[in-house]
C-alpha cells in the first residue's frame, strides 16, 4: 500500500518534470523556432548558386542592409538585370517574368519571423562588425534558404550579452568565408572597444522592445 | 545619513498628511465641495473599472475561472505563428529605402485655409503628420486638427463609392447625368446652375470656378461654412472701406486685450499667433530672440543659453475679457468673465479712454471701472507694442473698435497689419448661403452642386435648408461621408481626403502652398478640382495637371525648378498678400448700441475643440481627446456656471456640481433642443455656452448619436449669441469627463510665480540649500541630500530628460493626439472613459486656482476660477515605484535612465499602476486596438501594437530615441574609419562619455505649437534642457513633482509664470468694493445706486 501511494506521489513528481521537459525541449525545437526548415518559395531561389558560385554581393540584392533595419528584397526589376539576359526561358523564371509583365510583386515567404514585439536593425549590426553569417548562417551553401539560428531571444542575449564572442572587422562583415581567428577574444574586446559598443546596454528591454 | 534620513522623511509625510490641504489649486467642483462619495472614489485608482464585475464575484466562481486560467494559460503558448508573405516592388522608387521614413511637404485645408504639414511617410504610407517650420501659419508646430489626419485618411467609415439615388454608381454615370441633365435645362447657356463651397481660397481651385462661370453663364457662387469670419470681415470693412485681412505680428506686442477672441485656436493663423505670443511670455528666451527663425530652435537645438529672465515690461500682459472659458483666458493675467453683449460697452470705453474722449459705462457694468481703466492705460502706455483683438463672435462694431484702437495706438504696421483679402472673392457666409435659399425658393436653381459642405447638418436653422433642399430638381453632394446632406441629394460623390490628393491652398497671410498626395486615393474619391474639371465639359484633367497648369502660367518657363522649390519647401515664396497701407485714424466709431440687459439668458454658439464644425466627428482620437478646459470627452454639454446653475434650481450651493449632466430644454425662439449641463467654474453667469457640431446623425459608427446638435438653434439673425430660455426636465445624461481620473489628493502640484515674484527670488542661492532636487537627489528638511538603499549609478550614457514649461502651455491639446498617433494608442469609447479607462500616454491637467479673497461658498470660488495647464505624463523616475513592484520586470530601469516598458513580459497584475504617484501608467483592460484592417496602414510600424492585459505608459519615444542612436553610432563609426567627424556632445566631467549629441525631438515637443516641451540629453552640457535643469538663475522657478517620495524624476517643470498689472493686484473683491466715485470714468446720468 504505501509502495503504491509512495510509488504514486513520485511518479507524479517525475511526470511533472517529464511534462515540463517535453514542454521545454519543444519550446526549443525546430518546430516551435522554425529553425533548419525548408519553405516553398514562388522561385526556388539560390544562394548557394549566386553567393557561392557566381560571388554576388549580399549588398547587390539587398540593397538597404546598411542604412536601415530593413535589409530590402530585391525587385522584381533586380532579377530581370541579368535574367531578361541569361535563362530567359527558364520554366522555374516564370513568376519573375509574370511578376515584370503584370507589375504584380512576388510574394515570397518570409523566413526569418522576428515576433512583432522584437524590433530588429540590420543596419546597426553591420555597421558595428557582426557579420551576416553570424546569425544566417553559411548561407553561401544553402541551395535553398533556410533559418540558420534559433531566432529565440536566449540566442540574441548570447551576443548581446558578450559581444567580443563574435565581433568581426567591419570590412569582413560581408565576407562569406571569414574564419574567426585564435585570438578572437582579443580582437573582440578591441572591436568592442573601437566600435564604441556598449555592452550593459544591449542588455536594456527598450534596445529591441518598444 | 542614509538611516536617519528615511524616519525624518516619514515624519514629514505624516505632518504634510496631518495638515489640512491648502486646496488653493483644485480641479473640479467635486474636489471643492468634498462630499463623502467624492473622497471615497479618489481613494481608488481606477475609480470604476477596479471591479470588472460591477456585482461582485462569489467565491465559486472565482475558483473556477482562476482554475480554468491556470490550465488554459499554457495553451496560449501553443498557436504557431503564421507565415507571413514579403512583397517587394516589382521596381522600387528611386529615393525610397525600405524600412525608412520619407518626408514630404503638404497643407492641411480646413475652412478654406491652409496649415503647412510636413508627413512622414513609410514605405508609401502616412504614418505622421509634423507641422513644417517653414509655413508661416505653423511655424512648425501643429494642432489636433492635423494630427488626426492619418486617422482621418484610414477612417473605415470614409465614402468609397458614389451614390446616386442610393444606388452604388460610378463617375462616369455622374458625368452623363450631370451632361444629359444640363441639356434637358437647355444646355450650357440657359442651364441654371448654381454652386455651394467652402470658402475658397485655392488659386487653381478659383481658376477652375472662373473656367466654370465661363462654361454656363448661368452659374451662381455660393460659400458657405458655419464658422466663417463674417464678423471680421464686416468689421474690417467698416473700419477701412474694403474688404482686406488683418494679421498681427504677437511677437512685438507687450500688451494685449482681447476681446472674447481666442486667438491662441480659433484662427488660421493661430499656431503662428499662439508661438509669438508665448516667445514673448515665457521666460526662456532673450528679447533679441524673439525674431529669430523657429526653425532652427526647434530643429538644431541652438537654443540661447537661458538668459536672464525678460523685465515685467517686455514680457507681454494679456487682458481677456471672454463670454465663455477658452485656452486663451487661461493664459490670461486678467480675465474678465462676461456676457457676450457686455464685450461691446467695455470695449467701447476703453476705445474712448485711449482716444482721450471718456464715454460713460453703463450702470451694470460700473463694478469693471476700475479694470476698464487700468486696462486702457496700460495699452496707452504702450504704443506701438500693444494689440486688441476682437473675436469672430463678436459683432462688427468690435471688430471695428478693435481697429480703431489699434490705429489710436499706433500699433498699424507694427502688431497688425492689413493685408489684400486672401480669398478671391470674400464673402458673408451667412448672406451668401440665405441668398442661395432664397434663390431655391425662388424656383431659380435647377442643379445645386455642393463641394466638402454640410449645409442640412450645420446651417441656420431658420433657412429650412434641408426642405429647401428637396424641391430643387437636380442636386449633387462631394463628401468623404455620406453625411446628412448627401441623404437629401441625387448623387453623393466621395471626396479624396487631403493626404491623397493635389492641390493648392492659401495660409492665413496669402503665403500659398501645393498639396501633394502621400498615397494614391483609397478608394474611387476624387477632389473638388477632379470634380470641376469633369463637369467643365472639357477633357478632364487629373488635379496634379490643373495645379501644375496654373502654376506654369504663373511662372512661364522658370516652372521646373520653382515648381521643385514649392514642392519641397512646401510654401510658394513670395506669395504673400500685399500689405495695404491705411492711414491712421481714419476710421469713425460706430454708433452706441442700447444699454446691456442683465436679466436674460444668453447662449454662445461656438465651435467644437477637438470636432471643430462636426467634421471631425467621426475621428475617435478627436472625440475622445478632453476638450481643454471641460474635459469632457464624447459629447457636448451646456456650460452654465455654478451661480447659474444654483439660479436654475440644479444645485445648491454646497455642491454645484449636482448639475453636471442634469437634462435641460434649451429654447431660442420657437426651436428646442434638449441637452445636459455641465457647471463650469469661470463661466460668466447667465450664459450658456455651446459647442456646434454634435449630434451627428449620418456620418459613421464612431460619430453617429455623440452629443447633442445645436445647430437648430442658430439663426441667421443670431449666428453667434441669442437670448435663450431654459427648462429644467427631468433626467440625467452621463458625461465622460476626464477631470477626476488621477487625481492628486489636493497636492500642489502646479506652481505658479508672478514675474515679479520671480525676480525677487532671483538672488543667488548655496545650491546645497535649494529645496530643488537635482537628479539623483532628494531634499529634506531644505538641503539636498541623496537617498536610496540601492547603489548609485553614474548613467555616463545619453541621459534623457524633459522640462515642461508651464507658462507656455497653452492647453491645445496637440501632445496629447500626437503621443497618440505617433504610439499606436487606441481609443477606448465612452463607456470606458467613463470607467477611467482612457489610454492616453499624455494628458494635460487642468487646474483651477481661487482669485481674491479666500472664499469657503464652492459656488463662489468657482465663479472666479483661474485655470491653467500641466501635461503630464510618465516622469521616468530613477527611483520608480512602479519598477521595484512588477513581479515579472516587464518595467525596468535602462541605462540611459529611461524607465521601460516591455509589453511582452506583461503579466496584467497592475501593480505598477497601483504604486505610481503620478497616475501615468495605462492598462489595456480589453483589446482596445481596432483590428480593421483599414487602420493597420496608418499605425507606427516602429512601435508595437498593444493587445489586452498589458500595461502601457510613455515610452519618451524609445522608438525615436532608439533611432537616433542608431543612426548617429553608425555616422560616429564610419566617420572615425573614413577621416570624417561628427558633432560630440560636450560633457560636464569624465564621468560622462563621449558620444555623437544627439538632437530628435519626441512626438509631443515636435507638435508642441509654443515649445512648452524641451527634451534631450541632460548629459550635453549643450541642450537646452539640461541647460533649464541646472542653470542658477532658474532655480527659483525649477521644481519636480512630488519628489518628496523621492521618485527622483526626469520630467521637471518650470513655475507658470504671470504679469499681472500692478494696478489690479487688489483681489476682485476688493476692485468690486471700490467706490466708483474714485474711478475716472465718468458715471452714466443718474448716479451710482
Amino acid at each position: 500500500m504505501n509502495v503504491v501511494s509512495r510509488a504514486s506521489i513520485f511518479g507524479f513528481v517525475f511526470f511533472l518534470i517529464f511534462i515540463g521537459w517535453v514542454g521545454a525541449t519543444l519550446d526549443r525545437s525546430p518546430y516551435t523556432t522554425g529553425q533548419g526548415i525548408v519553405k516553398d518559395q514562388p522561385v526556388p531561389f539560390s544562394h548557394e548558386h549566386h553567393v557561392g558560385g557566381l560571388g554576388i554581393d549580399c549588398r547587390y540584392c539587398h540593397t538597404s542592409v546598411e542604412q536601415s533595419r530593413f535589409a530590402g528584397m530585391p525587385p522584381t526589376k533586380t532579377c530581370m538585370t541579368c535574367h531578361s539576359q541569361i535563362w530567359t526561358n527558364a520554366q522555374i523564371l516564370e513568376p519573375v517574368r509574370e511578376s515584370w509583365r503584370t507589375s504584380q510583386p512576388i510574394p515570397w515567404v518570409r523566413v526569418h519571423n522576428l515576433p512583432d514585439y522584437a524590433y530588429f536593425n540590420h543596419a546597426i549590426h553591420v555597421n558595428k562588425g557582426v557579420g551576416c553569417n553570424t546569425c544566417h548562417g553559411p548561407v553561401n551553401s544553402m541551395p535553398l534558404m533556410v533559418q540558420y539560428s534559433s531566432l529565440q531571444m536566449r540566442w540574441c542575449l548570447e551576443c548581446h550579452r558578450e559581444p567580443e564572442k563574435y565581433i568581426r572587422p567591419r570590412d569582413q562583415v560581408f565576407n562569406m568565408n571569414y574564419i574567426t581567428p585564435p585570438n578572437q577574444m582579443v580582437l573582440g574586446k578591441s572591436l568592442v572597444e573601437k566600435y564604441h559598443v556598449k555592452k550593459e546596454q544591449l542588455t536594456n528591454c527598450s534596445v529591441c522592445h518598444r | 545619513m542614509i538611516e536617519t534620513c528615511p524616519h525624518h522623511h516619514e515624519e514629514d509625510r505624516d505632518a504634510e498628511s496631518a495638515a489640512p490641504p491648502s486646496n488653493q489649486f483644485w480641479r473640479s467642483l467635486e474636489e471643492l465641495s468634498n462630499t463623502p462619495e467624492f473622497e471615497a472614489m479618489l481613494n481608488r485608482e481606477f475609480p470604476a473599472a477596479a471591479s470588472l464585475w460591477k456585482e461582485g464575484v462569489s467565491r465559486r466562481r472565482f475558483l473556477a475561472l482562476m482554475g480554468a486560467s491556470m490550465a488554459l494559460v499554457g495553451l496560449n503558448g501553443c498557436s504557431r505563428r503564421p507565415t507571413e508573405k514579403i512583397v517587394p516592388y516589382v521596381i522600387q522608387p528611386e529615393q525610397l529605402v525600405p524600412g525608412k521614413a520619407l518626408q514630404y511637404a503638404s497643407a492641411m485645408p480646413l475652412a478654406g485655409y491652409g496649415k503647412g504639414v510636413i508627413v512622414d511617410q513609410q514605405m508609401g504610407r502616412a504614418i505622421k503628420v509634423e507641422g513644417n517650420p517653414k509655413h508661416p501659419s505653423t511655424l512648425g508646430g501643429t494642432d489636433v486638427f492635423m494630427q488626426a489626419g492619418p486617422l482621418a485618411l484610414c477612417d473605415p467609415d470614409r465614402s468609397q463609392v458614389a451614390v446616386n439615388r442610393g444606388n452604388v454608381a460610378t463617375w462616369s454615370g455622374f458625368e452623363n447625368d450631370f451632361r444629359a441633365t444640363v441639356q434637358q435645362f437647355g444646355g450650357n447657356q440657359k442651364v441654371r446652375i448654381r454652386l455651394l463651397t467652402e470658402p475658397v481660397t485655392s488659386p487653381t481651385l478659383f481658376a477652375r470656378i472662373q473656367r466654370l462661370r465661363s462654361t454656363y453663364k448661368n452659374l451662381r457662387w455660393h460659400q458657405w461654412s458655419p464658422f466663417a469670419r463674417d464678423n471680421a470681415g464686416a468689421g474690417i470693412r467698416a473700419a477701412l472701406g474694403r474688404d482686406a485681412n488683418v494679421v498681427y505680428d504677437f511677437s512685438k506686442a507687450t500688451r494685449i486685450l482681447s476681446l472674447d477672441s481666442n486667438f491662441l485656436t480659433d484662427d488660421p493663423g493661430s499656431l503662428r499667433y499662439a508661438a509669438q505670443f508665448i516667445r514673448r511670455r515665457t521666460p526662456r528666451w532673450k528679447p533679441d530672440d524673439l525674431t529669430a527663425h523657429h526653425e532652427s530652435a526647434r530643429t538644431e537645438n541652438a537654443y540661447q543659453v537661458p538668459s536672464p529672465v525678460p523685465s515685467a515690461a517686455d514680457m507681454n500682459r494679456l487682458y481677456v475679457f471672454e463670454s465663455s472659458y477658452t485656452i486663451t483666458g487661461a493664459k490670461a493675467d486678467h480675465r474678465l468673465a462676461l456676457r457676450p453683449s457686455e464685450i461691446e460697452f467695455l470695449a467701447r470705453v476703453i476705445a474712448g479712454e485711449i482716444q482721450g474722449a471718456p464715454t460713460p459705462l453703463p450702470q451694470p457694468l460700473q463694478k469693471h471701472a476700475q479694470l476698464v481703466r487700468a486696462v486702457a492705460a496700460d495699452l496707452k502706455q504702450n504704443p506701438g507694442r500693444s494689440l486688441v483683438i476682437a473675436g469672430d463672435s463678436q459683432p462688427p462694431n468690435v471688430h471695428h473698435l478693435a481697429h480703431i484702437m489699434n490705429a489710436a495706438l499706433g500699433n498699424l504696421g507694427q502688431t497688425v497689419s492689413y493685408i489684400e483679402p486672401v480669398e478671391p472673392e470674400p464673402v458673408n457666409c451667412t448672406k451668401s448661403l440665405s441668398e442661395l435659399v432664397t434663390a431655391i425658393n425662388n424656383k431659380e436653381v435647377d442643379l445645386l452642386l455642393m463641394v466638402g459642405v454640410n449645409p442640412v447638418f450645420d446651417a441656420p436653422a431658420d433657412l429650412n435648408f434641408a426642405d429647401a433642399l428637396e424641391t430643387i430638381p437636380w442636386r449633387a453632394h462631394l463628401s468623404q461621408y455620406l453625411d446628412e446632406t448627401s441623404y437629401h441629394c441625387h448623387w453623393h460623390l466621395p471626396e479624396s481626403h487631403w493626404l491623397e490628393m493635389w492641390g493648392d491652398i492659401r495660409a492665413h497671410d496669402g503665403t500659398v502652398s501645393i498639396l501633394q498626395p502621400l498615397i494614391a486615393p483609397l478608394y474611387a474619391t476624387r477632389n473638388a478640382l477632379e470634380l470641376l474639371s469633369a463637369i467643365a465639359g472639357q477633357a478632364p484633367t487629373s488635379a496634379y495637371a490643373a495645379v501644375k497648369n496654373y502654376w506654369a502660367e504663373v511662372w512661364k518657363n522658370e516652372v521646373d525648378r520653382r515648381w521643385e522649390d514649392a514642392l519641397r519647401a512646401g510654401v510658394i515664396e513670395g506669395t504673400a498678400s500685399r500689405p495695404i497701407d491705411i492711414p491712421a485714424g481714419q476710421a469713425k466709431a460706430p454708433d452706441l448700441p442700447t444699454a446691456p440687459t442683465t436679466s436674460a439668458l444668453e447662449i454662445n454658439f461656438r465651435p467644437d475643440p477637438t470636432i471643430f464644425d462636426g467634421r471631425f466627428a467621426n475621428i475617435g482620437w478627436l472625440q475622445e481627446c478632453p476638450k481643454p478646459i471641460t474635459k469632457l470627452t464624447w459629447d457636448n454639454a451646456a456650460l452654465i456656471s455654478p451661480q447659474t446653475a444654483v439660479s436654475l434650481g440644479l444645485a445648491d450651493r454646497k455642491n454645484p456640481e449636482l448639475a453636471n449632466g442634469q437634462m435641460l430644454e434649451l429654447t431660442v425662439g420657437d426651436r428646442t433642443v434638449r441637452m445636459p449641463a455641465w457647471a463650469q467654474p469661470g463661466q460668466p453667469d447667465n450664459v450658456i455656452t455651446v459647442h456646434c457640431g454634435y449630434g451627428r446623425t449620418r456620418i459613421g459608427r464612431v460619430g453617429n448619436g455623440a452629443g447633442f446638435n445645436v445647430y437648430p438653434l442658430r439663426a441667421t439673425g443670431s449666428m453667434h449669441v441669442a437670448p435663450v430660455s431654459i427648462k429644467r426636465i427631468p433626467g440625467t445624461y452621463p458625461l465622460a469627463c476626464t477631470q477626476n481620473h488621477q487625481l492628486m489628493h489636493g497636492r500642489d502640484i502646479v506652481k505658479t510665480s508672478t514675474i515679479a515674484e520671480v525676480h525677487e527670488k532671483r538672488e543667488p542661492r548655496d545650491p546645497a540649500e535649494s529645496d530643488i532636487a537635482l537628479e539623483g537627489e532628494t531634499t529634506q528638511h531644505g538641503r539636498r541630500v541623496k537617498l536610496s538603499i540601492y547603489p548609485e549609478y553614474d548613467y555616463p550614457g545619453y541621459r534623457w530628460g524633459m522640462v515642461i514649461d508651464q507658462t507656455a502651455c497653452i492647453g491645445c491639446n496637440a501632445c496629447v493626439v500626437a503621443c497618440q498617433s505617433e504610439n499606436n494608442i487606441p481609443v477606448v469609447g465612452k463607456d470606458e472613459v467613463l470607467m477611467s479607462r482612457e489610454m492616453h500616454w499624455l494628458r494635460i491637467d487642468t487646474y483651477f486656482a481661487d482669485q481674491g479673497e479666500p472664499q469657503d461658498d464652492p459656488t463662489q470660488r468657482a465663479s472666479s476660477a483661474q485655470a491653467m495647464f500641466q501635461p503630464m505624463l510618465c516622469q521616468h523616475c530613477e527611483n520608480a515605484p512602479c519598477e521595484i513592484v512588477c513581479p515579472v520586470e516587464a518595467t525596468s530601469h535602462s541605462f540611459e535612465g529611461i524607465n521601460e516598458m516591455t509589453y511582452n513580459r506583461c503579466v496584467g497584475t497592475r501593480y505598477c499602476s497601483n504604486n505610481c504617484p503620478y497616475k501615468v501608467r495605462r492598462f489595456n483592460f480589453f483589446r482596445y486596438a481596432d483590428p480593421a484592417p483599414n487602420l493597420a496602414i496608418m499605425r507606427n510600424p516602429e512601435v508595437t501594437v498593444r493587445t489586452r492585459g498589458v500595461m502601457e505608459k510613455c515610452s519618451f519615444c524609445i522608438q525615436r530615441i532608439n533611432r537616433e542612436r542608431t543612426e548617429k553610432k553608425i555616422e560616429w563609426v564610419k566617420a572615425e574609419e573614413q577621416g570624417g567627424s561628427v558633432t560630440m556632445r560636450s560633457v560636464p566631467n569624465e564621468h560622462v562619455e563621449a558620444l555623437p549629441a544627439a538632437t530628435h525631438l519626441t512626438a509631443c515637443q515636435q507638435a508642441c505649437p509654443t515649445e512648452a516641451i524641451i527634451f534631450g540629453d541632460i548629459n550635453d552640457t549643450n541642450t537646452f534642457v539640461s541647460r533649464l535643469k541646472t542653470a542658477a538663475a532658474y532655480q527659483p522657478i525649477h521644481y519636480g513633482v512630488l519628489t518628496e517620495l523621492n521618485t527622483q524624476p526626469r520630467v521637471s517643470y518650470l513655475h507658470r509664470i504671470t504679469n499681472p498689472n500692478p494696478a489690479l493686484t487688489l483681489s476682485r473683491t476688493t476692485v468690486e468694493a471700490t467706490p466708483a466715485s474714485r474711478s475716472s470714468i465718468p458715471s452714466p446720468p443718474g448716479g451710482a445706486p
